[in-house]
């Protein structure tokens, strides 16, 4: 065998070695397509665990605790009334994802609660967050309450200062505009970023509610 | 089959395949890119046109959204808004770090560059406005803008709904 003759059956050789590779790659990939592995928008938590415990005054003047909405996906977030901004298009989102839901989002509870107790009372709350949507819980803490659910769900609230000789009720509340998804058996499972759109939710709690029974 | 022919039906069905998956995430692309703003002036005044202008008004707060293009060769400044129907009207931003949401106030103005344009938006730079005086949600909010080198330009904004303007209208099942 002369040198090209043997750099020839080695090209052949290595041709059938990179044809087998990418046979085999495809044949993975279509296995691993069939298998139940989900890749979720959200950041997972893990492992995950029991939500924390959250019990609160509802919009309506219902106490509302969270481990009593069980059997429902849920979706908490944090805000304020007097937000111009960002809290409007957070709950703006949750609408949006209701509608994409259809009938299934009876069987998710989205709790917007709220880091600004001092100004946001009750009837405030019932004056804003039905406005939205009526099957949304809009929830005000006692103050000591908030401070141990912040910790608790790890966000931070932090109070500006009000103007100078001006309005006392005049100031930002610098919060995490986090979404924290609570599966069906009250794991807290995912979280989105304040960014995250209804689009990005949607087949993550789609997959949730259809895991009926795990975490 | 040999290797060689072997080789090229994978190659083939590979490349059909890439196709086959740019085309779907084109398509996907092209379905949840969001609408583009109009580009139609409302107001204008000397080298600077107002376009697309929003309000959300809520019970215990309102937001006013608009794009300014600076068509001239001199940065402006939008040195601040007036309304008759409020207190005030300040200019804010919404800030994002780690998680955290903060708003920050702009006393001295937003800039216009030249030849650019200055964006009020969700979740960026934003008009606030303080205590409206309403008694329901009203159709459109009448302002004065106030520039510094333009001078000032009224501005009617339609009150929209927040789901209006959030992104995210991509979410269908």
């Amino acid at each position: 065998m002369n040198i090209s003759q043997h750099r020839s059956h080695q090209g052949a050789r290595l041709c059938g070695v990179q044809t087998l590779a990418l046979a085999l790659a495809a044949i993975f990939a279509a296995c691993m397509s069939g298998t139940p592995h989900r890749s979720w928008n959200g950041t997972p938590v893990e492992p995950a665990t029991s939500a924390p415990h959250l019990v609160g005054v509802n919009w309506d003047g219902e106490p509302l605790d969270l481990a009593q909405l069980q059997d429902r996906v849920r979706i908490v977030f944090f805000g304020y009334t007097f937000c111009p901004d960002v809290c409007p298009f957070a709950l703006a989102k949750m609408q949006q994802l209701y509608r994409a839901l259809g009938p299934r989002a009876d069987d998710v509870a989205v709790v917007f609660v709220s880091v600004d107790p001092k100004r946001d009372t009750v009837a405030k709350l019932s004056r804003y967050v039905p406005g939205f949507d009526r099957r949304f819980y809009g929830v005000r803490l006692a103050p000591d309450a908030l401070d141990r659910v912040a910790d608790d769900f790890g966000i931070t609230v932090r109070y500006g200062r009000p103007p100078d000789g001006g309005d006392g009720n005049r100031y930002f509340v610098d919060h995490t505009g986090t979404f924290f998804v609570i599966d069906r058996r009250g794991n807290l499972r995912l979280t989105f970023p304040p960014s995250a759109r209804a689009g990005d939710l949607l087949p993550d709690i789609e997959a949730l509610l259809e895991d009926a029974g795990g975490s | 089959m040999s290797h060689r022919r072997c080789s090229v039906w994978l190659r083939t069905r590979c490349a059909r395949m890439l196709n086959a998956m740019i085309a779907t995430f084109a398509i996907i692309g092209a379905c949840v890119a969001p609408p583009a703003a109009t580009e139609t002036p409302v107001a204008a005044a000397g080298d600077l046109t107002v376009l697309a202008p929003a309000a959300i008004v809520l019970p215990s707060s309102a937001a006013l959204y608009f794009a300014v293009v600076n068509h001239g060769n001199s940065d402006d400044t939008l040195l601040g808004i007036s309304c008759t129907t409020a207190r005030a009207v300040e200019l804010h931003q919404s800030l994002e770090m780690h998680g955290v949401i903060r708003m920050r106030a702009h006393p001295e103005g937003f800039a216009v560059p030249a030849h650019g344009r200055l964006v009020l938006e969700p979740g960026g730079r934003h008009a606030m406005v303080v205590a409206p005086d309403l008694d329901e949600t009203p159709r459109a909010l009448d302002l004065t803008l106030h520039f510094a080198r333009a001078g000032d330009v009224a501005l009617r904004v339609p009150v929209v709904d927040p789901s209006d303007l959030a992104t995210g209208d991509e979410a269908h099942s």
